[in-house]
């Protein structure tokens, strides 16, 4: 327990405070959670584990609990049936990667305007923003599709990138970040300086602002690497699906091999255990506060 | 600030009067100039998406024709056994879902919030994992273990209960389809309802609960007059979000029932089409069946249902204090 003094004494213990827990209530707390991480954490475990045994030990019915020795065959048997597997790992990277760069740099200019100028319009324009976030996203899937086949986008990345510009969420969270993290008189005395309008948010605000731009960056990354019903309707050929729509693709066909699926589900699934393992904590605590402050 | 010229970051130089006024409305345009991106990039990929889905929705909008249709489409729904079947379906995954998830989220949070509970960053990892992993793989992943010789089936009969037909494959009745799609889906968005109730009850300031506790507050007290009050707004967006997005689920079902294979072969959805959702119907419907001036009616309709809940949703919790 002497580790408990030594944390910050600026840590507030959070919550119910006032419920004072004896130790054997303590103890079945802990086993209520070390049941929930179980529950969360087996299918992963579930999923790896099962990729290395044969999709006839899979179906028989009786589970081994424990890593088998298929792995290599069905990875095998997975670049037999999608050989365009590690091709669609690289197109969810390539709508992942760019959509970041461009939805943090217009989140940040945009929500540094917000922050930094007085406008005539700016209530009004601050409130439409804030509204368009409320528009369920597959209202506009149809009109959508429609459209970028007007535009001779189907098929291609555009579709992913160019929108990502208008990132309401995005805006709203950095002009959060830059209102309450940088004192106004750092940017009077850049403009005494010289500093232009565009110096002062690339020299001063993105900087100050990283860790805010870093958890936007981190979202919007999972988002595109993870994106599939986009990609569902727009990618017409195997070779530009994203790995999530090369896995729906192959489930169900008939003759599918479950544990290939699996080994595929596996690699596919491994960037989010990195992202979980080692950047968890600040992206989560960053994500909870800035969803809160959204109200 | 008596600059003439100020480099713009093109590298061009422009120039400036000296008024101070103008200073103001040259600063105003930078601004306007900087917000401009997003707002162009709503207007086209935003706005008039969503507009064009009402217009859309009055058409009858094939690949090959595009005719105006007026209410033929709303007619054909109220008709369409499919689609009725559809919007209940997502109805009873946003009722099951949204009670179970923010309760047991609610629930949870207070064990991981009590005083001198260790670990919170290492609980918060584990939980933060299923909701930014890709659906499609956890609908994959839950599909093998709810096969009816799955992992779930196997501990169930440890417990002397089962086998239950989770998906339909064996009895072909679509029975459980909804409540494993429910199970899925709480899986994955409980851990992230839960850090941010934690994040709520964090808010609350201490001194609040030491007031009441020389109050001589009970328990009891502390948790009806401090805490849930307090926590009513966190509570009223995490029902929101579950809501909006338990109406519109699409992968978990999509995976969990065969893929996108079952598509457009009138099997999409499992037995009984008990697990097809509104949001894979219009899918079908657009690309699988070419009708896109009814799928644009689904999400019209989708769209209204979405406004009414939240609307509901928006009085039941804010009652007594605004209404």
């Amino acid at each position: 327990m002497a580790t408990m003094t030594t944390t910050s004494p600026i840590r507030n213990p959070i919550g119910a405070k006032a419920l004072r827990v004896p130790s054997i209530q303590k103890l079945v707390l802990y086993a209520l959670l070390g049941i929930m991480a179980l529950v969360t954490l087996f299918p992963f475990y579930w999923e790896f584990v099962l990729s290395t045994h044969s999709t006839g030990d899979i179906s028989s019915g009786t589970p081994s609990l424990f890593f088998g020795a298929e792995m290599l065959n069905n990875y095998q048997t997975l670049m037999e049936y999608v050989p365009y597997f590690w091709r669609s790992m690289i197109n969810s990277f390539i709508i992942a990667a760019p959509t970041t760069l461009v939805t943090v740099f217009f989140s940040a200019l945009g929500g540094y305007a917000f922050a930094r100028y007085q406008f005539k319009a700016k209530e009004k324009l601050f409130w439409i923003m804030l509204a368009t976030m409320m528009i369920p996203g597959q209202l506009g899937l149809i009109p959508w599709y429609i459209q970028m086949s007007w535009m001779g986008w189907t098929n291609t990345f555009w579709p992913f990138i160019i929108p990502a510009i208008g990132s309401a969420f995005g805006v709203f969270w950095m002009r959060q970040y830059i209102s309450s993290a940088i004192p106004a008189e750092l940017f009077d005395a850049a403009r005494i300086d010289g500093a232009s309008e565009f110096g002062m948010f690339w020299r001063i605000a993105l900087p100050i602002a990283a860790p805010a731009a870093g958890a936007l960056a981190i979202t919007t990354f999972i988002g595109g690497w993870n994106s599939f019903l986009g990609p569902l309707v727009i990618m017409q050929s195997p070779d530009m699906y994203t790995y999530a729509v090369a896995l729906a693709n192959l489930r169900g066909v008939h003759g599918t091999d479950t544990a290939a699926l699996l080994i595929g589900s596996s690699i596919a699934t491994i960037p989010m255990l990195i992202v979980t393992i080692f950047g968890s904590r600040k992206i989560v605590d960053g994500l909870a506060a800035g969803a809160l402050t959204g109200q | 600030m008596s600059q003439v010229g100020t480099p713009a970051f093109d590298g061009r130089t422009v120039s400036v009067p000296r008024v101070r006024v103008k200073e103001s409305t040259r600063r105003s345009l930078w601004a306007y100039l900087f917000i401009s991106p997003f707002y162009l990039s709503f207007l086209v990929f935003g706005l008039f998406p969503i507009a064009f889905s009402f217009y859309l929705a009055f058409t009858r909008w094939t690949p090959s024709e595009n005719t105006w249709v007026g209410l033929a489409n709303f007619q054909n729904m109220l008709i369409d056994s499919l689609v009725h079947k559809s919007v209940l379906n997502s109805l009873w995954l946003m009722g099951v879902v949204t009670v179970f998830q923010v309760g047991l989220a609610l629930l949870i949070a207070f064990v991981l919030n009590a005083k001198g509970m260790k670990g919170r960053d290492f609980w918060r990892a584990v939980l933060f994992l299923p909701y930014i992993t890709s659906p499609v793989v956890l609908g994959l992943v839950w599909g093998v273990i709810f096969a009816y010789n799955g992992f779930f089936n196997y501990l169930l009969a440890r417990v002397g209960i089962g086998p239950v037909d989770w998906l339909g494959y064996v009895t072909g009745s679509g029975l459980w389809i909804k409540p494993a799609v429910a199970i899925v889906t709480i899986w994955q968005y409980i851990g992230w309802n839960i850090i941010l109730f934690s994040a709520g009850l964090k808010s609350i300031p201490n001194e609040l609960y030491e007031a009441a506790m020389i109050d001589g507050a009970s328990q009891k007290d502390v948790l009806l007059r401090i805490t849930l009050p307090l926590l009513k707004k966190v509570t009223f967006f995490i029902v929101s979000i579950t809501i909006i997005g338990s109406v519109q689920i699409f992968d978990v079902p999509l995976m969990l029932l065969g893929g996108v294979a079952g598509a457009g072969s009138g099997t999409l959805g499992g037995a009984d089409s008990a697990g097809l959702t509104m949001t894979m119907s219009l899918y079908e419907t657009a690309f699988n069946y070419g009708q896109f001036g009814y799928a644009a009616a689904i999400a019209v309709l989708l769209f209204a249902i979405i406004l009414v809940l939240t609307v509901v949703n928006r009085r039941l919790f804010f009652r007594e204090s605004e209404g």
